[in-house]
């Protein structure tokens, strides 16, 4: 053999030596154990939501100290176990990767330098001597807040002799209202299904007096120039002209004729004169006006709807915004009057506040400036010293969003980072200044002094630890059985705990709520454009709030439950005016008030009016992490800087002119797009997905049997024979899945049958179920240029359709949002499912249980499966996805995460299936029905997705399948799907697809 | 074409020395791989008779077995310890002074130096499953099945070492009735497997289990792929 031959067979030979692998794993113990955490099992802790003000009780899943999943608190008044999507992916706040580590001064010119708090402090306490010495002034901007917080925010401010300010970016809401049993919801602009007051508990509340599963069958109108997602829900919407809405109002309430309202409105006199008689006539709940309505046009409308809501018999508790005095700050400050400006860490000013407002030049006047944000807003980013807060879950507090409950936030890991604690911060400098703050009692740290208050208010030591058990003091609603209860670990006990006094605790609504701005925003004086005959509508977002949660990837790639729009923005417009400037959806439009203007993509359809172009809140952050950073745009930069009269900067009432500026440009690979990606499609094409049913055919269905369900007959007999699965004619129990007749494999047959039953009349469309899929099954991110693409890696998603047609352009039609449809798809887990028998390697295959199993291991990567399924519900991983870090200690340990070249798709949780199983046989007792709860069924607000052991003829799943609303998508194609869907139920006969379409009339 | 075949044959011999060689698991050496400390089961679980969950506490309630905290260590091997558990008289034992100059001294030295230094011993993982794998040990403790039926005659040995294969086709061997168990443990696996019972309770309701009992006759738990793979 020659010496190069044998060279040549050494170095292949070495190469296969390189490929096994002699890494070391290690195991690594505790040094000293943590009494609460069993290894291998999470541990959970009760908390409180600080997303936003609606205070939801958590209850927070830990593996081995790190925070993984999150889950509401069932005996929680206001969440009730469920939780939305903004709480799911709070999670994702706490492991951003660009969080602050600690303290930072920021020098002009100069990178911020990381230092000790102790360093941080000193100069802080520094520059407010200094400010004092100068007589320059010190304001502290905080956000509403309630407890201890509150009050040290007030002690601190009066100590060391600095002015505090209240700022609320957009009208919150009043929380604790009582929906579910109003006969008529009316709602002027607000989304209280989204944002306004406290959406978890009102969906559900909404699910209560709205569904027709719930008993009840309220009604409810919409009134706005713009139709939200909550705006679809209703079954109603009015959209006066733009300015007019007071005299609707007026009308609703009695005091005006429907034909003056129908003039000057320009809707018909007919609808004016209905809703009247219906406010008359039933019990009415008056929400509003939302932040979309905040602006010059609201102290008419606001009078107004007071008016209204005081002949109904509510109360108007609408809190002020502190806009004037913001804007006075920010004159102080061109000035150069203000010496330190401190900014709660909840607040982000450079963002939220109109750019006309000049905050952003006052703000960089300011010598001093101090942000506790913990993320890198636009206002840190501009700061000059930064003291990061630590994120809710990670810290102490309380809060009181009602009277009667208080919410105790408790850490549930360590801090990530170096953070510090705003109250500690505030009693350190304090004392540092020679002040003692009085709330503290004697406390030096935040944390003592409101485990000294709580233990005071409760009686003790063993007050706190009860409290901090179950996440506060509230009174306990039993969402679960007693059973269920003591499977979780929760006390079936809902007798109520000792009252704390919350006297001075600060109020639900803090005391500023009966303030207003005497001098509001007056529509007819504020300037406009040349050629601006548009009406500017500014609304709050479901994903991003006010934009504070839109640095989180699971919400950006969410596709917005409305225009199912993905990473980016857009602006609304009716598609008659679409057609007269010649804008095609996609193209770039500029929209200019007289304070500003953006430049955005357009996106047409038939949910505003058409004088209206609607913005959503919530992207155009100039900071705010990587992928915020720089995307989409800032509907405030066109806001005036005049508060209206509860003293928040809104929209409504500012004419604006649009024009395009380009067109829509196709994608460039490599290049970043140049358009908005809509996700999915707006009408049915005939294929009978999301179907609805009228209450008068429900009623004649529940008196006659489901066959008087109009179609059921015809698609009955359209079942086709599909491989041993010959179609069941008769009319057989919905519960019985597989129908007598259609088995086929090894099958056996007690073993349970899982099933989920998904109730389109309360599905809102919202999403929520979609980011806790993603939060429980560790699935990635893949980005936008990948989602154009169509490589979405999520395993559930909601469908939105506007018809139920084939024709594309009915989606554009003026009556198109009247019945629109939400479909929550998920893999069916089909008992003929198509995808199996086509995997050459027996990767998907059924279980004994019914489930459509994917073992990751198998797969080989032919797509050949979700080439098959109709429901296109398998998503591939074309690549091995990045988790970067630290949001990878937020995968769940008990999900595989997946590698380039897999499969994958709802699973039903079956590592929650499997779980439930062995913990049931552990303790030698069958599965209990509702024990097993999927993360979509689990966070859902409205509860609309039921899963069980549809086997079990008494379980709640097999009774709700039994509904005569109850129907299987794509029925016909024979797939014996497990997934169960009732109808939607509409007030007017829906229009109907397939070969319905066009035979019956649309009322 | 000689010295084709010669080479041929070269190549062969070469990659099969080096494809055994590699395959020589470190794990299944008689020694079983160093650790931090020359911790013996030998001394601790066999002639001390240690029950396994005495250390490895979670193995009954949890998919982890878990590691003793080195706490617990320290509670019998450092005398004057602040540990709940220290004891004289057992520290006594486990420190005899008059070997002063022993290894077990330097080895127990070792573990009070990582108990002041607060630092966790790094064990060398022996057991070790892919993470597409979730084996839960609380069901198959729970079931009847001894540590001894798996990891072999730990308190026999020294260095810990592994004894079973730990691929997936033994796993579904004993799933399948096909490895024998112990008299005692197969009584009590028939007793309690949640999957036997559920096959009893289809059998004698009438309903038909032949497509999973007709292959394999003993079969004491599921094979489905998804109870260990999701």
């Amino acid at each position: 053999m020659k010496r190069r031959d044998f060279f040549k067979v050494l170095g292949a030979s070495g190469a296969v030596v390189g490929c096994t692998t002699n890494r070391v794993e290690r195991l690594i113990p505790y040094v000293v154990p943590s009494e609460e955490i069993v290894p291998g099992l999470p541990t959970w802790y009760a908390t409180t939501c600080r997303e936003c003000p609606a205070g939801c009780g958590l209850l927070v899943e830990t593996h081995e100290g790190r925070a993984t999943k999150i889950e509401g608190n069932p005996q929680h008044p206001i969440s009730r176990g469920n939780v939305c999507a903004r709480g799911q992916a709070a999670v994702q706040g706490l492991y951003h990767p660009d969080r602050y580590r600690g303290p930072q001064i920021v020098e002009p010119g100069v990178e911020a330098r990381e230092v000790s708090w102790a360093v941080a402090e000193a100069q802080l306490v520094q520059r407010l001597r200094e400010a004092r010495a100068q007589g320059r002034a010190i304001v502290l901007l905080t956000a509403p807040r309630t407890g201890l917080l509150d009050r040290l925010f007030d002690e601190w401010a009066r100590a060391v002799g600095a002015e505090r300010i209240v700022y609320e970016p957009m009208p919150a809401g009043p929380r604790g209202l009582d929906l579910a049993s109003a006969e008529l919801i009316i709602s002027f602009g607000a989304d209280f299904l989204e944002t306004y007051g406290s959406p978890v508990d009102y969906a559900f509340q909404f699910a209560r007096m709205h569904a027709v599963a719930e008993g009840r069958r309220g009604t409810f109108l919409w009134i706005g120039p713009h139709r939200p997602l909550t705006g679809l829900n209703a079954d109603a919407w009015l959209a006066p002209r733009p300015g007019t809405e007071a005299v609707l109002t007026a009308a609703l309430a009695g005091e005006v004729a429907p034909a003056q309202a129908a003039a000057q409105t320009g809707l018909p006199v007919e609808e004016i004169a209905r809703w009247a008689r219906e406010v008359a006539t039933r019990r009415t709940v008056v929400l509003g006006p939302g932040a979309a309505l905040a602006g010059p046009y609201a102290p008419a409308l606001r009078r107004a709807v007071d008016a209204l809501r005081a002949r109904v018999g509510g109360v108007a508790v609408d809190s002020y915004g502190g806009g004037p005095e913001v804007a006075e700050l920010a004159e102080r400050m061109r000035r150069g009057e203000v010496g330190v400006v401190l900014v709660d860490g909840d607040l982000d000013p450079l963002y939220n506040l109109p750019a006309a407002l000049g905050f952003a030049e006052g703000w960089g006047r300011v010598p001093t400036r101090v942000s506790f944000a913990t993320f890198p807003t636009d206002t840190a980013e501009a700061a000059t010293l930064r003291l990061p807060a630590p994120h809710f879950l990670e810290t102490w507090d309380e809060v009181e969003p009602v009277p009667g409950v208080v919410g105790l936030v408790q850490p549930v890991m360590r801090p990530l980072y170096n953070t510090k604690h705003t109250g500690d911060v505030l009693l350190s400098v304090a004392a540092q200044l020679g002040a003692t703050l009085a709330s503290a009692g004697g406390a030096v740290t935040f944390y003592d002094a409101l485990r000294r208050a709580w233990s005071t208010r409760l009686g003790g030591e063993d007050g706190w630890r009860e409290a901090v058990r179950v996440g506060g003091v509230y009174p306990r609603v039993a969402s679960l059985s007693a059973e269920e209860m003591s499977a979780a670990g929760l006390d079936s006990g809902v007798s109520a705990p000792p009252a704390p006094a919350t006297a001075g605790a600060g109020a639900a609504v803090p005391a500023l709520a009966a303030r207003r701005n005497p001098r509001p925003a007056d529509p007819a004086t504020l300037p406009a454009p040349e050629g601006a005959d548009f009406h500017l509508v500014v609304y709050p977002s479901y994903r991003f709030y006010d934009g504070r949660s839109a640095n989180r990837p699971w919400l950006l790639e969410l596709p917005d439950p409305v225009t199912k729009v993905i990473w980016d923005s857009w602006a609304e417009l009716h598609p008659t005016t679409a057609r007269r400037l010649g804008i095609d959806q996609g193209d770039t439009i500029e929209i200019a008030t007289a304070f500003g203007r953006v430049q955005t993509y357009a996106y047409i359809w038939p949910g505003v009016r058409p004088d209206v172009v609607a913005l959503q809140m919530g992207l155009g952050h100039r900071a705010f992490g990587r992928w915020t950073a720089g995307l989409g745009v800032n509907p405030n930069a066109l806001l005036a800087p005049v508060a209206d009269d509860t003293g928040h900067f809104g929209a409504y009432g500012l004419r604006a002119r649009v024009r395009k500026v380009g067109e829509k440009e196709r994608l460039i690979p490599g290049l970043p797009p140049r358009s908005i990606f809509e996700q999915g499609v707006r009408v049915q094409y005939n294929r009978e997905l999301a179907q609805a049913i009228s209450l008068a055919e429900l009623r004649q269905a529940e008196a006659h049997g489901p066959a008087a369900v109009p179609g059921a007959r015809e698609r009955v007999t359209n079942i086709r024979g599909n491989g041993g699965f010959t179609p069941v004619t008769e009319p057989t129990d919905p519960a019985a899945y597989p129908p007598r007749g259609t088995k086929i494999g090894e099958y056996v047959e007690e073993a349970p049958r899982w099933a989920m039953v998904v109730d389109l009349d309360k599905c809102i469309g919202c999403g929520a179920c979609v980011v806790a899929c993603y939060a429980e099954n560790n699935i990635p991110v893949v980005g936008p240029i990948q989602m154009r693409k169509g490589r979405e890696m999520a395993w559930l998603r909601i469908e939105r359709y506007f018809h139920p047609g084939d024709q594309p352009d009915a989606a554009l039609a003026d009556g198109a949002t009247d019945d629109v449809r939400f479909l929550p798809v998920m893999c069916q887990h089909c008992g003929n499912a198509p995808c199996e028998p086509v995997c050459p390697v027996y990767a998907a295959y059924h279980t004994p249980d019914g489930l459509n199993g994917q073992a990751y291991t198998r797969c080989v990567g032919t797509r050949y499966c979700a080439n098959n399924c109709p429901w296109k519900v398998r998503v591939f991983n074309w690549f091995t996805y990045d988790f970067p870090a630290p949001l990878h200690l937020q995968l769940n340990p008990d999900v595989t995460v997946r590698e380039k070249g897999v499969m994958e798709k709802c699973t039903f949780c079956v590592q929650r299936i499997r779980e439930g199983q062995r913990r049931a046989h552990q303790e030698g007792r069958p599965v209990r029905d509702g024990e097993i709860v999927p993360a979509c069924a689990q966070t859902c607000p409205t509860e609309a997705i039921v899963f069980g052991n549809i086997a079990d003829p008494a379980s709640a799943v097999a009774r709700a399948a039994r509904s005569p609303r109850a129907y299987r998508t794509f029925e016909t194609l024979n797939t014996q799907p497990a997934v169960v869907y009732l109808r939607k139920v509409t007030l007017r006969e829906p229009i109907r697809g397939g070969h319905h379409a066009g035979a019956h009339a649309e009322e | 074409m000689r010295r084709r075949l010669a080479l041929a044959l070269f190549a062969v011999a070469a990659l099969g020395v080096v494809v055994v060689g590699a395959s020589a698991r470190r794990d299944r050496a008689p020694q079983g791989p160093a650790q931090p400390i020359e911790f013996w089961h030998s001394v601790h679980a066999g002639e001390n008779k240690i029950p396994c969950m005495y250390c490895h506490y979670s193995a009954d309630r949890s998919v982890d077995a878990g590691i003793p905290p080195v706490q617990l260590c320290v509670g019998c091997h450092v005398p004057g310890s602040n540990a709940p558990t220290a004891n004289p008289a057992t520290a006594q034992l486990a420190f005899p002074t008059a070997q002063r100059d022993s290894m077990w001294h330097a080895e127990a030295q070792k573990l009070v130096d990582y108990w002041r230094r607060g630092e966790a011993i790094p064990w060398v993982r022996v057991h070790n499953l892919p993470d597409h794998a979730h084996f839960p040990h609380y069901v198959h403790v729970q079931v009847g099945l001894k540590c001894q039926t798996c990891h072999g005659p730990v308190e026999q040995m020294q260095r810990v070492y592994q004894v079973a294969p730990l691929r997936m086709g033994w796993c579904i061997e004993c799933h399948r009735g096909e490895l024998p168990l112990s008299p005692e443990e197969e009584r009590l696996v028939q007793a309690r497997s949640s999957f036997i019972q559920k096959m009893r309770a289809i059998a004698a309701a009438g309903g038909d289990v032949r497509g999973v009992w007709a292959a394999h006759p003993k079969q004491r738990a599921s094979t489905d792929c998804t109870v260990c793979h999701y």
